[in-house]
Formats: structure tokens, sequence, C-alpha cells
């Protein structure tokens, strides 16, 4: 400890600003990781807290698969022995606002709102509704504090009595009470299917579980409330249970047997593990290209060591004949890349938590419009995350050091006796390092072969990883390479270039280890342009090729409430009749379970769909022929990443868990679907409303007759809805234009996390360019002696930033290239399911390039003033 | 490396060092040079020997063997009658942390370390404690006369001052042999001649034997005895007339 | 009287009927607010003639009803056991609009039911509540059949015995209990009037020996036994007032044949109702209604809860001096007191005793079941 704190340590505080570099490097890979895995595990954690408060004390719970079932089902579960209790639920999301639903008091709100939150109503609030029955909750313990207080609580037991008896009441945890101002007496107002529903607020509940939960924002009704305001009659969403903990799995099998197939007996723990289940394509990629900063930072690491032991190298040898063994030099340089990796995880969690604020708002969001998860604004520190990131800071870290520690460790003790230049131990093998390179690309074409012809999704990840590692083996001979194919140029614009340039060649072990880095961050970078950029064209064709529809209408609130939103038949009967209206499309859905993955099965109007739509099918198959067959025979067509998951083709049987009972349908045909990546089966609204006994509609799409005006048809539709109603009526262009806004929303952290592997990429630039430029001393020294000016050594560190950064840039857009095939073709394709056409905007490489050379020249801007000025004064002094 | 070993003159001690008709060869260019050739040499313990001779004369090459920094082609060489082939890398390693002091042209001096930490250190390097190690590092300072240096960097030193630190270095672990490259290379005369004088008086003071490769005649005088090479052999071995 | 227990539900709705309705929703509310005269319940009021068997069944017109059921049983083996099996049915106030929701509610029913082991000491009992959706719980109002969950009582194919489940987790009972004497009315003009006040009253009516026979699940037991029961039904809208304390209850069914129902309202101010009255069945079946003056209570002794910290009389004297009758009550087991949860927490005691006195100076004994509520401190229903 004495050597490493007399050897190591010293010289690592001597030079704060090249550790403060290493250490920032790591750090920031640590972070990126770190906060990733938060925001995702806060986002999943918020939404187990979620099931778990709703789920209280329930050790067995019996849900529909789908949206609801029928509530005659409760009694036979409550008899069922082994049950000891049995809590009926309705569970319904919807937006609410505080006050009442009085006209004025929503136009302000609207006014509020701004121009185009016209249908907004001030609705803001979320709110995880629960329809209960108020009798059977004491087994649960979710509506009071305690067991032992709830019975004998007057106030508690009025607040039940009240919600019991009276219509139209409602409960509040504490949380949202403080957040709306909201207290007993005061009224809350709901969207039910567009329509306000005033409710009597009668109870503030202070249950702690239900305060955390979903940031508090849950509600109580009573069962009948809920069943009335959202036209849920007869269904069910859940019953929980109480089962005796010694007979759970026999009282679940029983259940199981003698309930419909549509209806599961999960534990409370299972929907958790369901979600993570579909969520969990998501957050790996996130994950995945979180490992880019660190990957980066690796080069950043062993570029600091490397050159730290080449200017060590005489001491090292002093060392060695001193009577310093190779395993204590070896130990001594993986001591130093533990101090480096340890000080940087540290930095790295705290500026990981810092960033994870920031991640969880966008992590949170993209699980919402993808998954449907009700997201968190709670960040929760999680002990194996944080464990986790430190271990990969620090494993990082000895990784890059396993090398410069090696290599250190066979310094010879006689080679330094004599005073000696700063040699590199040996020459860079760059014709080996080549053709490994080539052989890791080679390997990377197989993975992706296998990848897709074996569907192993984590082959994608491997074959990506190969290719980056493919091209870094490829650096020195690109740098090299980059000097040779600029040297005229270098020529032309004067010695110092050309010296610069040159100096690179002579140091093609660490520069060509910056062009790795920048390799890279810009082949991520292009590669995650090209993709995203391919894949938006894709969405917006798509878009423009199937939604045909003028004007797509739902009520407010749809969105969170989903399933439990209904609009009135004879809504849409008088739509069908208005002016200008050619025809009226259908919509209803329910998230189903399909070979144990989430999936949704949709209703809408085939004949409407076959006359106007454009679904585009696979193969060219004839949309009209399909959609004719389908409606003919109660067939169905499935979305390509649903044919994709669970590999159905046209003509296959697939079995539905219907809510009339496991129901057997024909496949007539697979479409090209971007709006989901778990995959949906759409049938005619008629099969549906058989197969599901449910002919609720939810949203609509009016296709206008030839000429009708969009505004005209809109606002009679709206009137039609009447003042009270809040619907959201949006034509085709601003429907395409918001489902572009939700895509590029779902990519703002990939950018995010991009933009930090650059930088880490930038630190690198500038740490080794420092290095290089402290170790050149004495030649610049000479440069200086021989009349060279300060702006020529200045622009010789220039040039070579500026090379650096060309030559990182150009071998990270070839990269780039090959790393786009691989997200759009391999890993896009098999974790999605989704056919991306691959287009390719050159612009994104000139603009790659040219951002890598402006910010390398920035990067080199420091070294260069260091080696104009100090540098250049010591040298000539000491010569 | 017990007090015993090291103050033993007895004639049925081993020889400090021996070397057994070493030869030693390297590649220069296309051409194979002999630095050694098939040399035999024995110093006695508690001998102070220069070794002399002009450049490429083999001289700093019988040094590194000495060291075990480089090893011999053929032939044998013995440190206290141990015959170093027989070590690995890691056993040589350690004689000379344990054994062995060494005096280099260009000091060698850390430059992160203060002078007294530099001295100190080869008590460090078999994990000595510090304070121990600080203290007869302190004791070694005033004994080459540096003690006002103690808590300076090397690079605020003189050549004479750092070498002075150099050779306090090399007797620190009171090690039984003390090999000085060229120790005076890169000093002016008087320099020199003290630095010569503090490797005479404090080997003997400590009881340690002294190879110094040299090719300063001036400074050779100083030792007891003189050992002549060129081109790889030994030509002269002359004991020095008293002064 | 008996056992108005759920008479604190009634008030629990009124408050609900009446405070804490947001001010937006009070118009709609209204008419339910608008005080007695608007109440939708049926009041019970004199002349009132009962009718049997239709009147066992359930009167849904009026806001509270229960089906009382105590008695003592007895294994071959001479075990005895006290039980209790009551179904309350609490008329909602009626502010729910028709629905389309199974579950919006009207009347809650409860039921609670207790088993004394008098040779261990030891008084289980076990309470719940349910609304009547999806059959879950109810009561039919043309032929008697009252249930909640697997509990139930109804009457049996003949039209003369009732049947009895009750099926709480540490214990279950299955009873057939045939009505001996025919049903007792109590009150005057078939009314039983609590207080005053027009409706502060109900139709009160009592079985007061049935011969039961059946079976009794306990502690992994199945015994076969034997006995009396004492069957109360009641209904009315009225209620107490708050000057009410709470009320003593008592039933006697004596070894010559008689039986005696006495109740004890209590006032907050010490004093006792001057409506509180009495029953006393003859051999025969005949009735003589007992008024405030015709009757004494006196507690001999304390009992103190130490669940509820409530401090109940324990042991009585009871006398009807018209009829030289002298009786000595005491509890077969001290703690028989009940909290029923589902109620919201009412707690009451309500047990099996032992009976011996003397009527006209022969010596005679029986048994008997006491109600005491209103001793928590607390609202006293």
């Amino acid at each position: 400890m004495v050597l490493f704190r007399w050897l190591m340590l010293r010289r690592l505080t001597r030079e704060p600003g090249r550790t403060l570099l290493t250490v920032l490097g790591v750090a920031l890979g640590v972070a990126v990781f770190v906060a990733i895995r938060l925001a995702s595990g806060s986002a999943l954690a918020g939404f187990s807290d979620t099931v778990d408060a709703v789920a209280g004390r329930a050790n067995l719970q019996v849900q529909s698969r789908s949206d609801g079932f029928d509530e005659r089902l409760y009694p036979r579960i409550r008899q069922m022995p082994g049950v000891l209790a049995a809590a009926p639920v309705v569970q319904v999301s919807a937006l609410a606002r505080a006050g009442g639903a009085s006209r004025a008091a929503v136009a302000a709100a609207a006014a509020a709102d701004g121009a185009d939150g016209a249908a907004g109503g001030g609705y803001h609030e979320t709110l995880l509704i629960l329809g209960l029955d108020p009798l059977v909750e004491a087994p649960f313990v979710r509506l009071d504090r305690d067991d032992a207080r709830a019975a004998s609580d007057p106030g508690a037991v009025k607040g039940a009595m009240q919600l019991l008896a009276q219509p139209r009441t409602i409960a509040i945890t504490r949380t949202l009470a403080n957040r709306m101002r909201l207290g007993a007496g005061d009224t809350l107002s709901v969207l039910a299917s567009g329509l306000p529903v005033p409710l009597a607020v009668v109870q503030v509940l202070e249950a702690q579980d239900l305060q955390q939960a979903m940031g508090g924002s849950i509600a109580v009704v009573d069962l009948a409330t809920a069943q009335e305001v959202f036209q849920k009659a007869g269904r069910l969403d859940r019953v929980d249970l109480r089962v005796d903990p010694k007979r759970r799995d026999s009282v679940r099998a029983a259940l199981q047997a003698m309930l419909p197939g549509d209806v599961a007996v999960d534990l409370p723990q299972g929907r958790t593990k369901q979600v993570e289940n579909m969520v969990r394509a998501f957050s790996l990629n996130l994950t995945a290209l979180s490992f880019i900063a660190v990957f980066v930072a690796t080069f950043l690491v062993f570029n600091t060591l490397a050159m730290a032991v080449v200017r060590q190298r005489r001491d090292i040898g002093v060392l060695r004949a001193l009577g310093l063994t190779r395993s204590q030099v070896a130990r001594l340089w993986l001591g130093e890349a533990l101090a480096i990796g340890v000080a940087g995880s540290a930095l790295g969690l705290l500026l990981g938590w810092v960033l994870a604020q920031g991640a969880l708002g966008a992590v949170g969001r993209t699980l919402h419009d993808l998954y449907l998860i009700e997201h968190t604004d709670h960040l929760r520190l999680d002990a194996a995350t944080l464990m986790g990131g430190a271990a990969i800071g620090i494993l990082a870290s000895l990784v890059s050091a396993l090398l410069p520690a090696l290599e250190a460790a066979h310094t010879p003790p006689g080679a330094t006796l004599r005073q000696g230049a700063l040699i590199e131990a040996q020459p860079l093998p760059i014709a080996r390092l080549g053709f490994t390179g080539i052989g890791a690309l080679a390997l990377a074409a197989l993975l992706a072969w296998w990848t897709t012809s074996t569907r192993q999704a984590l082959g994608g990840f491997a074959c990506a990883f190969f290719v980056l590692a493919g091209f870094s083996l490829l650096a020195p001979f690109a740098t090299l390479a980059a000097e040779r194919v600029t040297r005229p140029l270098a020529r032309a614009m004067g010695i110092e270039v050309t010296l610069g340039a040159r100096a690179l060649r002579e140091t093609v072990a660490r520069a060509s280890t910056v062009v790795a880095a920048l390799m890279v961050a810009v082949g991520m970078l292009v590669a995650l342009t090209v993709m995203v950029g391919s894949f938006r064209r894709t969405v917006d064709t798509w878009i423009t090729q199937s939604l045909r529809g003028d004007i797509y209408i739902e009520p407010a609130g749809h969105r969170a409430s989903a399933g439990a939103t209904a609009l009135p038949p004879e809504l849409i009967a008088a739509a069908t009749k208005l002016p200008g209206v050619a025809a009226v499309d259908t919509y209803r859905g329910t998230p189903i379970r399909y070979e144990d993955a989430l999936a949704f099965v949709v209703g809408v109007d085939f004949t409407v769909q076959r006359d106007r739509g454009h679904l585009a099918f696979l193969d060219g198959a004839d949309g009209a022929a399909v959609l004719s067959r389908a409606i003919r025979d109660g067939g169905v067509i499935v979305t390509e990443s649903f044919a994709h998951r669970h590999r159905v083709k046209p003509g296959d049987q697939i079995e539905l868990p219907a809510a009339i009972g496991p129901t057997k349908v024909r496949v007539e045909g697979v479409f090209y679907d971007y709006s989901t990546d778990a995959g949906a089966v759409l049938m005619d609204a008629r099969t549906f409303a058989r197969l599901w006994k449910d002919d609720r509609v939810e949203s609509l799409a009016l296709y206008l007759r030839p000429g009708a005006s969009v505004d005209s048809v809109r606002s009679a539709f709206l009137a039609l809805c009447g003042p009270e109603r809040l619907m959201n009526a949006t034509p085709n262009k601003a429907l395409r234009q918001r489902v572009l806004t939700v895509f590029d929303q779902t990519f703002q952290i990939t950018w995010a996390l991009q933009g930090i592997a650059v930088m880490v990429a930038v630190l690198g630039v500038i740490s080794t360019l420092t290095a290089l430029v402290l170790q050149r001393g004495r030649e610049i020294g000479v440069l200086r002696g021989s009349g060279a000016t300060r702006g020529q050594i200045r622009r010789m560190v220039l040039a070579e930033s500026g090379l650096l950064g060309l030559t990182g840039a150009a071998l990270g857009c070839v990269a780039g290239l090959v790393l786009s095939l691989v997200l759009v073709q391999v890993i896009n394709k098999q974790f999605f399911g989704w056919t991306v056409r691959f287009t390719l905007d050159p612009w994104i490489f000139l603009q790659a390039t040219a951002l890598m050379i402006v910010t390398s020249l920035l990067a080199g801007l420091a070294p260069a003033n260091l080696a104009a000025t100090k540098v250049a004064a010591q040298a000539m002094r000491a010569e | 490396m017990s007090a015993e070993r090291r103050t033993s003159g007895t004639p049925a001690a081993p020889p400090a060092l021996e070397l057994r008709s070493v030869t030693r060869e390297f590649l220069l260019g296309s051409e194979l040079v002999k630095a050694l050739d098939t040399v035999s040499l024995s110093i006695a313990q508690g001998e102070f020997t220069a070794i002399v001779g002009r450049s490429g004369s083999g001289k700093s090459t019988l040094l590194n063997l000495a060291a075990g920094i480089d090893v011999a082609d053929s032939g044998q060489v013995f440190v206290a009658g141990r015959e170093l082939s027989r070590l690995d890398d890691d056993a040589l390693t350690i004689q000379r942390r344990e054994r062995i002091g060494m005096v280099y042209q260009f000091f060698h001096l850390l430059p992160t370390l203060t002078v007294r930490e530099n001295v100190a250190l080869p008590l460090l390097l078999g994990r000595g404690d510090e304070r121990k190690a600080l203290a007869r590092a302190t004791k070694l300072l005033e004994e080459v006369g540096l003690s006002h240096r103690a808590t300076a960097r090397p690079h605020t030193l003189s050549g004479g001052e750092m070498q002075r630190a150099a050779v306090a270095r090399a007797l620190v672990h009171a090690p039984a042999l003390v090999l000085a490259d060229e120790p005076t290379g890169n000093l002016d005369s008087r320099a020199a001649a003290q630095i010569v004088e503090l490797l005479a008086s404090l080997g003997a003071r400590h009881g340690a034997t002294v190879v110094m490769v040299t090719h300063s005649r001036e400074a050779a005088q100083v030792a007891q005895r003189i050992v002549e090479m060129s081109d790889g052999r030994v030509i002269a071995d002359t004991a020095a007339t008293p002064a | 009287m008996r056992r108005a227990a759920s008479g604190w539900v009634s008030l629990l709705c009124a408050c609900v009927a009446g405070a804490g309705v947001a001010a937006p929703l009070a118009p709609a509310l209204a008419p339910a607010t608008a005080g007695e005269a608007a109440s939708p319940f049926t009041l019970a009021v004199p002349p009132y003639t009962f009718k049997f068997p239709r009147d066992h069944a359930s009167h849904p017109g009026y806001q509270t009803e229960w089906w009382y059921y105590t008695g003592h049983l007895r294994t071959s083996s001479g075990r005895a056991f006290g039980y209790e099996l009551t179904f309350f049915r609490v008329g909602l106030p009626r502010l729910r609009a028709a629905s389309a929701s199974a579950w919006a509610v009207r009347d809650l029913f409860f039921v609670h039911a207790a088993l004394t082991d008098e040779a261990g000491g030891k008084f289980v009992f076990h309470d719940a509540v349910l609304r009547p959706a999806l059959g879950l719980a109810g009561a039919d109002t043309s032929r008697y059949r009252v249930w909640l969950d697997a509990s139930s009582a109804q009457l049996s194919g003949d039209g003369v015995t009732h049947l009895l489940h009750a099926v709480a987790p540490e214990f279950a009972l299955d009873l057939a209990a045939k009505p001996l004497k025919p049903p007792a009315i109590h009150g005057q003009g078939g009314v039983s009037q609590k207080t005053a006040g027009v409706g502060n009253a109900s139709h009160y009516y009592s079985l007061t020996r049935m011969a039961t026979s059946g079976s009794l699940r306990v502690g992994g037991d199945s015994l076969s036994v034997t006995g009396t029961s004492w069957m109360d039904h009641e209904y009315g809208s009225g209620s107490l007032t708050a000057q009410h304390a709470g009320w003593d209850w008592f039933s006697v069914q004596l070894d010559d044949g008689r039986e005696l129902m006495l109740y004890a309202l209590r006032m907050k101010d010490g004093s006792i109702e001057p409506l509180s009255a009495g029953s006393l069945i003859e051999r025969d079946g005949r009735v003589t209604h007992l008024q405030r003056a015709n009757f004494a209570i006196t507690a001999k002794g304390r009992w103190k809860s130490a669940t509820t910290g409530a401090d109940y009389p324990s042991g009585w004297h009871l006398s009807v001096p018209a009829q030289a009758l002298e009786l000595d009550l005491a509890p077969t087991v001290r703690d028989q007191e009940l909290v029923a949860r589902a109620m919201g927490g009412v707690v009451y005691w309500e047990g099996s005793c032992r009976v011996r006195g003397t009527s006209h100076g022969a010596a005679v004994s029986g048994m008997g079941y006491t109600e005491l509520t209103g001793y928590t401190g607390r609202a006293p229903y």
C-alpha cells in the first residue's frame, strides 16, 4: 500500500487534469448504465408498487386476460373451498380534474390548455380508479391504515357507507387530495368515454401503500359506481383472493379448472412478471445502448494507462532494477486502474442518479406509450443496479488495464539503465490486428446469419459487438491509411500540418485507440440515425398508406381508460348519416395473452377496411380479397410482428382465448403494422362482438365523400356529440403528425445515450493529445528552436486532432453503415418483428464527419495551446 | 542478510562476486558481438573494485550480469556463492532487492518522490514498514551529507547531490554488494571525486563489496583493485597502490 | 325490543343521507333528505295484524329487520352449548336510482353466529356483511328464507320447521327447530313501541320454545345435539334517540313451560325508558304484556371486558311481582362479548344464562339468553 501510495497515487494526484478526464470517462459510462437501469427499474417498480397496493393482502388473483369477465363467476369463486376472502374489483384508468363538470369550468380549463387542448378540458390527472365492495375489503387492508383500526374507525366506516349508499361518490388518497387541493365534500370530475362525470369526494384514504403507488393517483369508488360510470355493468376485472396459504396451489388449480380460458388465476406478483417480460426487449435494448458509453470509456482508460506506462517506462525499469518483481509491477498498475475504476464508479453512481431523474420521464413515457404501463415520477435507488454499475465501472477499468499492466510488468530492468527514448514496448502488429479485425467482422456476419435463422435475440447484440470490435482492430490500419491519403492535403497546408500528421503515424498505437473510441461513438450515432431514419420513413409511409380515414375520433381520456370506453351506439348511427360522411369504421380492442405474451385483439369494420382502407399485406397479397374472405368466414388478419413472434402464416389456425372460450380462427393474411411490437390480431367488428361478447365501440374513423370538407364534417360531428362530451376528432394529417411525435419521443433517450458516448470519446481525444504533446516535448522544443512559431506548433497539434477526428469519423461511418444493417435487419427484426425499409440519407455521413472533425479540433485546442506555450518553453530551457 | 554474513571476511566465505568463463554475445546489426568473452573473475567480500575500459569493452555487461538484469550465454555468475542462472526472474529481483545496491550514471531518482522517499524506496519494495524505512533513509542521508535536502524533490538537486542521494539509496537496505555503473559519468570532477570517496568510505563502513564500472582512470584510483577490460576480455587485474 | 344492534347501521345510513353530501350533488339527493315525512320506509304503526307464515319472510318496505335465533343445545353425553344465529337486513337510504349494476345496493345483510361451550368456558363468534348482489345474500319476501354466503335460515317444506345453517371459521351449525307454541306477538296492537314518537316502534314476535335437533361441528368434532331454541323476528323503521344509552334484554325459558321476555332501555341520565316492556308467555301460548311498572331488573355483579374495556353487569335478579315470579340469572360463561367488525365494530354482550328462582314460592329453573348493549362508552348502537 505504501508503494501504491508513493508510486501511483502520487502521480495520479500530480496530474489532476488527466486523471480527472479518465475518471470522468469511466464515470460517464457508469452513469449512463446506472441511469438507464434506474429509470427503467423505477418505472417497473412503480408498476409493481401499484400492483401491490391495489392487490392489498391478496395472495391470489383471478383476473381477466382481456377486458373483464362475467361477474356471475364471483359467487362461485367466493364459495370455492379454501377461499377465505374474495373481493370483486373493477379497475379503470381515467382522466380527472378537480371541480365540477360545469360548462364554464371546462371552458376555462380548456382555454388554459391552449388551442391544441381544445378537447382536453383540463383533465390532466390520470387516476387509477378501483371499484371495490367496501363490505368485503377488511381482510385485504388496502383502504385503511391497518387492520386493528380499520373496523372500528367511525370515519372510515362512514366513508365506506357513503361510497356504498350514495351514487357518484369517490374516495381519494391523501396524496392526491393534497395535490388536487380536494377534501371531503369537494367534487372531482372524471372522463368516462369522453363524458365528464362529477363525483363527490366522501373520504380521504390514508393507507400508506396507496400513497406511493402511481404517485398516489389512486381513487376508490363503490363497485356499483364503477360499473355505472364506466359502463361496465356485469363485468369484473379482477377478484382478489385470500386463500389458505397452505392450500394455495390446489385452490389455484381448482379455480383455474372452474373458470373459462380467458380468466386466469395468478399470484399478485404474476402481473409484474408479465410486464417485465413484456418490456424486456425494450429495456434490454436500452441497456445494450448504455453499454456503448462504457465500451468507449474502456478505450479511454486503456489509452491513459498505456501512455502512462510508456511515460513511466524508465521509472519502471529503475524500480525493476531496485528489486520490484514483475507481479508487483502488474499489481501496481492494476491497482491504478482499480483506483480509477472506483473513483469513476463512485462519481458515475452520483451522476447516474442525476441523469436517471431526467431519463425517468422519457423512459416512463415510452413505456406508457408502447406498453400502456402507468408511469411513475418517483425514482428509487436499487442496490443491485448501483452495485452492478460500480462493478461495471471497476471491471471495465481493470480489463482495459490488463494490457498496459502486462506491458509494464515486462519492462526489462536493464532496458533503461542508460538514457533512452520513450519507446513503445513493441511496434504495433498492425497487419495482425487488421486480420483479426476482419476475422471479427466475419464472425459478426456469421452471427447475423445465425441470429436471423435461429431467432436468438441476443445474437444481435453479439453481432453488433463483433462489428465494433472488428472495426476497432482495424483502427491502426485506418490511422496509417488516413495519414497516407491526406498527405498531399497536409503538404498543401504547410509543413506543420505534415509534421502533425506524421507524429500521429509515429504514435499509431495511441492514436488508433482514440480512433477506435471515436469510431465506436460515431458508428453508433450513424447506425442509430440510419436505423431511426429508415424506421421513421417506413412508419410514415405506412401511416400514409394504411390509415386512410379522414377523421379519427376518440373520447378524451380514451388512452388512459382504454377498454373502459364505450361510445353510445346512437352517436355512431348519427355519425354515419352526417352529410359528407361516406363510411364509419369502428374500433374495439382488448389486450390478450397469447402464448404467454401480450398481444392485442382488435375489432374493426372489415367492410369499411376493404372498401376504403389500404392495409398493406405481406407478400403483396390482395387486401380486398383477404378481407372479403375474413368477413365471410369470420377469419382474422394479424400484424407482421404477431406473425413473426408466433410464427404464424396465412392459412394457419390460431386459438384465441376469447370470452366465449378458446376459439380457433383462421389467419387470412399478415399485414404491415408498426403500432405495437406486441402484435395484434384484427377481426371484423361483428366477429369480435361474437367472440368477446362485447359490441361496444371505443373509437371511430370517418371516411368522407370526395369533396367533403374535413373541417365542416368535424364540426358537425362535434356538434352531434353535444357540448358535454369531450371528443378528440383528429384529421388524418394531424394524427400522422402525432404518431411521428410519439415515435420521436421514443427515441429521445437513445440520442441522449449517444451524445454521452460521443462525449466520452472526445475526452479520449483531449487526454491522448495532451499526453502525446507532453511526450514530444523535446521535439517541440527543437521545432521552436528551429524557428517554428507558436501558431505553427498550435496548428501542428490541431492537425493531429483533426486527423484523429477525420479518421475516427471515416471509420465510424463505415462501421455505422454495417451496424445500421445489423440494427435494422437483425436486432429490429428479431426483437420487434418489424420490416423496416432500409433508407440511407448520405447527409448523415457528412454530418457525422463534420461533427467529429469540429469536436476533435475543439478538443485539440487545449493540448495545442499547451504545446505552443508551456511545453515549448520548458523544452527550450532544457536543451 | 544477517549481520554475520555481511561482516564475515573469513577465507571460508565465498567471493562476493565470481564469474567463471562467462560469455555474452549481442547481435549488433547483422554482426555478432562478444560483449564478454570467457571472462573469469572473482571479487572478495568487502573489496572495492573498479572495472575500467573504453566504451564497449564489456564492463557494463559484466555489471548487468552481476545484477541479474542480463543473463550469460555461457559460463556461470555467482553472487555470494549463489549461481544466478538457476534463479528465475522473481528470485533475481528479490536478490537485487535484498542483497544488491545500484548506482547509475543518470541517478534515476523517481521524480514524484522526495529525496528521502527515494532513499527509503528499496526498503519498501519488500513491504517494509514506512516509518522505519524513512528513519533509516534519514540516517543514510546524514551519512552522505544531504540531510538538508531530505524533503526536496530530485529535480531541484544538483548532479552531485542527486548522485549522493543515489548512493544513499544503494546502501539503505545494507546490501552485500553495491554495483555502480559510471557513477561519475555525469558529474564534474569535484563532485565525481566526492562520490567515489563516498562509495569507498560508506562501502567500507557498511561492509559492502563495491564494484564500480568507470572509464575514468582518476575515479578508479580510489579502488583497492582495478580490473581493466577491452573487447570483452579482462586484460589487466591489479591491486591498487594504496594512496 | 330485541337486537337493535343493527340500529347503529341505520343511524349511520341516516347520516349518510343527511350530512357529508357534496354540495353539487345535494339537489339530486334532496328528496331523500327531506325528513321523516318523506322517508321511503314503512313505519310500524298500529293496528297491525300478523299473517303467518308470510310474516316470517322479509319485509323490505321497513328499514331494518332481523331474524334472531338463540338456544341451548346438549349432546347425548351431556355436553352443553349455547348458540346464536342472527340475520339482519338494513335498508340503505334510497339514494341510488335504478341501476344497470347488480351491485347497486338498497339493503345490506349481516350475519352473526356465536357458540358458547359451557363446559369448556369458551365462546366463539363470527360475523359478516354482504350486499344482496348476484344472490350472495338476501331474504325472500314470499316464503321465509334468509341467507348470507353459506349461512341461512328458512322454513322447511312442512311450513313449520325452521332449518338453520351457520358456517363460521371455527364452527358450523345444522339445526331443525320446530315451534312448540304459536308466535307470541309482543307489544300492543301488533306494535312494540320503543320510545315516544310515531313509528319509533317495530312489529315484533317470538317463537319462544322450539324443539331443536341437529348437528354441530366444532374443533374438528361433529356432534349430534338436541335442545330448545327461541326465535325473534322484528321489523320496523324507527330509531332510538340520542338520549338512549343502550338496553338490557332477557329471554327465559322456564321448566314449567312458561317463557319470559323483558327489556329495559337505559337512558343516558341513568333512568329507564318508560316504554320498556316485556311479555310473559303461558304454557298454552297466551301472552301477557308487561309494562315498565310490572317488572324489575337488578344487576348482581359486574364483568369487565379485557378486549373492549366495557364494564357489564353480570348476573341479574328479575322480578315480576304480579306473577310472584322471582328469578336469578347467571351467565354460563362470563365472557360472551361480541365485537361485530362487519358492523363497524359494534360491541355487545349476548350470552346464555342459567336460571333459578321461585314462582309463587315454588322453586323453578330454566335457561335464558341475555343481551346487553351500550356499555363501551361510545355510541350505543
